[in-house]
């Protein structure tokens, strides 16, 4: 379903593209200055394989869409390099392969016994939560928080979200677990035929659920979800937990001193979505942001895509965008984005949160006092009886 | 043996070749290069100008292309004649080919009033590389530029000359910028920043008469009875296609080249396609042309398949438009123009250019979206392209589509899914 879609958009664009290289001047790696738009078209549509100076681009590339915003024929040059990762899909750099090979349907047995060990160390952090992993039966409800891999997430914001969906008395139900990943990373690695087989399993756990909201806290698991949407017919309101807690802040007593944040934005939700203005409007409400500027040569990205297959650039972009941040606190929308930086951030001593949980911390209080007020009457009724 | 031969190697001729060698690998297949340039990229014509982008890139295929795909192609010829009767076409009285199926992808050539001092050294049009070079040395002798034109081209050169230190003044004879492509906000907004930018923009006046001295252009008398001294005068008032070597060759034309939705002309191996094109428009019944980089990489695509002998159908899109006007980004989708828009049985909804910085116009008919225009903010111009062309219904949403926040995937989102549940 993904080819089909991508291969007649991608010639789309190449017909539309008028050669006049903005794309390669926004794209943020240093490669980008060398790359002529007639080799990288030509090698998106000829058969045979591109000069190994293309293949290099094109596995470099981060699908961070930095090109797609500067291009004024509105071409998606992000897309026609996932076309042609596609087809260098069978050539890609061992890390990049490490870097899947504890997800998706393809596994072999001796993954699947490192996936469980793997998993097993990471149980506490799904904590409370452990339940929803990888479960087949759900309720129909009309909202769903899509949680993904993100269940693991040490930022402990999934945690969060919910106690705030909890405080609000909400109705939802959770789809969460390794099962359930996003297959956006293989999506970008090329390999769109197993994403597809992974997006089949996510498309029959949302059908029972049968939502009318789908949430989601990380960039992936909202394209993926947006993939659910546009290919596979499936009717619900998507929203980033940003749209979601805004729909709802207003009801909310927000407290708490506003500190100075320096704020990253997600490739995904920030710049494909264009939704750069939410973060910040929720922000708003609870801290002072600072922005990062984001010109050519400063690192945009989080290093997602990168790293485990190049350590040395992962390192060397973090740290550049890393430099930029002045502020002691740092915090990003994407779920994602918090994983991938946190151990960067630690080192350089910056405080990492995000958007949720800037946004708890002001609920906090309330949410506490509620809780305990919960636990008072089950303790009066446990009396009574 | 078959021989194809093409007569221009712009993007519908080029195009076109490829296309047919994708399918037909033993045939020959010449083009014809009227300029001296390999197939470059025209559009980028402006970047070159503002220096955004440098001569080398301008090529629009790797170097040894034509070679690889074996496509001969004749730089720096002109086709004089073509000649149905005996299948030739003719350079000169020494050079003649033959061909079995041809296909005329001679594009178009600007157009110019006719007016006293036109044939004056210094008086340009922008369409080929020679002509930026021209332009870019002709300025450097005149400190002062006139563009005649206030559509985007004319707007972007101004752009593109003053970048170069050059003072420019645009002249535009109706009373708004970008006549058809762009809406009245946008116009507003752009001779804003024409302003800011210190270019002197003059509406509803235009040329009168260019007078020289030995034989270059010294100074421009306008309609208003104003004169403007200067040494470079460029006309961007439009082009219309190049079908003037036809004539007598019994090819029909009009103001280009007749073709049916095979892009066939009135003989059956003579085929025509890009800009000098005029399609049939079953909707309308009229022939129209539809000029344009992507169109002409369909058009070129179409033609070559039939030329192959498959039966391939080219149907006049609905007009699509995106570009970047002085940086900013810019679409117009479908019919924009005042002419459209003063009728009765069309509504028009649009942002209050005043109060937000982003602008949005929607032209609607029978609630369905029939032309639309996004200046600055155009996230939604993919998806509002897919609306007009479907018909969509957007009778219970409105009043929201001029919400910033609104989902055009959405509605897009929901029509697919009730065809998927119908079926
Ligand atoms: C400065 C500029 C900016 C533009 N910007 C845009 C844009 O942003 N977006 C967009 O969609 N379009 C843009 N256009 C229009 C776009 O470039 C054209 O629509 C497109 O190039 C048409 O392609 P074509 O193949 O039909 O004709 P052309 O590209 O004009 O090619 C025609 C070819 O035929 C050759 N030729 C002509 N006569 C003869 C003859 N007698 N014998 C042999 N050869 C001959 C010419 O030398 C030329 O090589 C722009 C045009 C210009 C000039
Ligand atoms: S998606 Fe990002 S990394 Fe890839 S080409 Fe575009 S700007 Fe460059
Ligand atoms: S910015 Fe767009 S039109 Fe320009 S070269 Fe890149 S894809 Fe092509």
């Amino acid at each position: 379903m993904f080819k089909e879609n991508l291969e007649k958009e991608v010639s789309e664009f190449l017909k539309q593209c008028t050669g006049c290289g903005k794309c390669m001047k926004a794209c943020p790696l240093p490669e980008s200055d060398q790359m002529l738009i007639r080799s990288l078209n030509y090698a998106t549509y000829k058969k045979s394989l591109p000069t190994a100076k293309t293949i290099e681009f094109a596995q470099k590339c981060i699908q961070c869409g930095a090109c797609n915003i500067e291009c004024p024929a509105n071409c998606h040059r992000e897309k026609m390099m996932l076309w042609l990762k596609t087809r260098l899909s069978n050539s890609l750099p061992k890390g990049y392969k490490n870097a899947l090979k504890y997800k998706g349907s393809r596994l072999s047995f001796f993954q699947k016994i490192g996936r469980y060990f793997a998993l097993k160390k990471l149980e506490p952090v799904a904590g409370e939560l452990k339940k929803h992993v990888d479960k087949k039966d759900f309720k129909e409800t009309p909202l769903l928080f899509y949680l993904g891999d993100s269940i693991y997430s040490p930022s402990l914001a999934q945690h969060k979200l919910i106690a705030i969906a909890e405080y609000m008395n909400k109705d939802f139900e959770i789809l969460a677990g390794y099962k359930y990943s996003n297959g956006i990373q293989h999506y970008y690695a090329g390999l769109l035929d197993e994403a597809d087989k992974m997006h089949d399993v996510l498309y029959d756990a949302v059908l029972k659920v049968n939502p009318a909201t789908v949430v989601t806290i990380t960039g992936e698991d909202y394209e993926a979800m947006k993939h659910l949407q546009k290919h596979w017919g499936l009717n619900f309101i998507l929203k980033t937990a940003t749209e979601w807690l805004l729909d709802n802040v207003n009801k909310l007593n927000l407290k708490g001193e506003k500190q100075k944040v320096t704020f990253h934005d997600s490739c995904i939700l920030g710049r494909k979505e264009n939704k750069k203005a939410l973060p910040r409007e929720l922000l708003d409400k609870v801290c002072t942001i600072v922005d990062i500027p984001q010109d050519k040569g400063l690192c945009l990205c989080c290093g997602f895509l990168r790293g485990e297959h190049e350590p040395d650039s992962l390192q060397r972009m973090q740290t550049k965008k890393l430099e930029q941040v002045k502020t002691k606190n740092m915090s990003v929308e994407c779920i994602n984005c918090w994983n991938k930086l946190a151990p960067a951030a630690e080192q350089k001593n910056i405080k990492l949160t995000d958007v949720i949980s800037l946004v708890y911390s002001a609920l906090e209080e309330e949410i506490k006092e509620e809780q305990a007020k919960e636990a008072e009457q089950i303790r009066e009724e446990d009396m009574e009886e | 043996m078959t021989h194809y031969v093409i007569i221009g190697c712009g993007n519908a001729g080029v195009t076109a070749a490829e296309t047919i060698r994708k399918h037909d690998k033993k045939n020959k297949i010449t083009i014809v290069n009227g300029e001296n340039k390999p197939f470059y990229f025209r559009s980028g014509l402006v970047e070159f100008l503002k220096k955004e982008l440098e001569e080398e890139r301008l090529l629009a295929r790797p170097k040894k292309f034509f070679e690889l795909k074996r496509i001969d192609v004749l730089d720096g010829i002109k086709v004089q004649k073509v000649v149905p009767e005996t299948k030739q076409i003719i350079i000169d009285k020494d050079n003649i080919i033959k061909y079995d199926k041809l296909l005329i992808a001679t594009g178009a050539v600007p157009k110019i009033p006719e007016i006293k001092g036109t044939e004056l050294r210094g008086v340009k049009t922008c369409r080929t590389f020679i002509d930026a070079l021209d332009i870019m040395e002709l300025a450097k002798h005149s400190r002062h530029v006139v563009v005649v034109g206030g559509g985007i081209l004319g707007i972007e050169l101004a752009d593109a000359l003053t970048k170069r230190n050059n003072k420019v003044t645009i002249l535009e004879k109706e009373a708004k910028l970008g006549t058809g492509l762009m809406d009245p906000c946008t116009a507003i907004r752009v001779l804003e920043d024409l302003n800011r930018r210190r270019i002197d923009v003059r509406l509803r006046e235009t040329v009168k008469e260019l007078r020289g001295k030995e034989g270059h252009v010294s100074e421009v008398r306008t309609t208003k009875g104003k004169i403007i001294k200067t040494n470079l005068v460029i006309f961007c008032t439009g082009s219309s296609p190049n079908t003037s070597f036809l004539s007598g060759s019994g090819i029909h034309t009009d103001e280009g080249i007749i073709v049916d939705n095979n892009l066939r002309t009135n003989y059956s191996e003579i085929y025509a396609a890009g800009d000098v094109a005029q399609i049939n428009d079953p909707d309308s019944g009229n022939h129209i042309i539809r000029p344009g980089w992507y169109e002409s990489a369909n058009m070129g695509e179409t033609a070559a398949m039939n030329m192959i002998g498959e039966d391939s159908k080219y149907y006049p899109a609905i007009r699509y438009r995106s570009t970047a006007i002085l940086g900013v980004p810019y679409t117009c989708i479908g019919e924009i123009s005042p002419r459209v828009r003063s009728r009765k049985e069309y509504e028009v909804l649009h942002s209050n250019c005043k109060k937000t910085d982003d602008h949005k116009l929607f032209i609607i008919k029978n609630n369905r979206i029939v032309g639309a225009s996004f200046f600055k903010d155009r996230r939604c111009a993919l998806a509002v392209k897919e609306l007009v062309e479907k018909g969509t219904d957007v009778s219970g949403v409105k009043k929201q589509l001029l919400d910033p926040g609104f989902d055009f995937d959405y509605l897009l989102i929901k029509q697919r899914a009730e065809i998927r549940n119908e079926e």
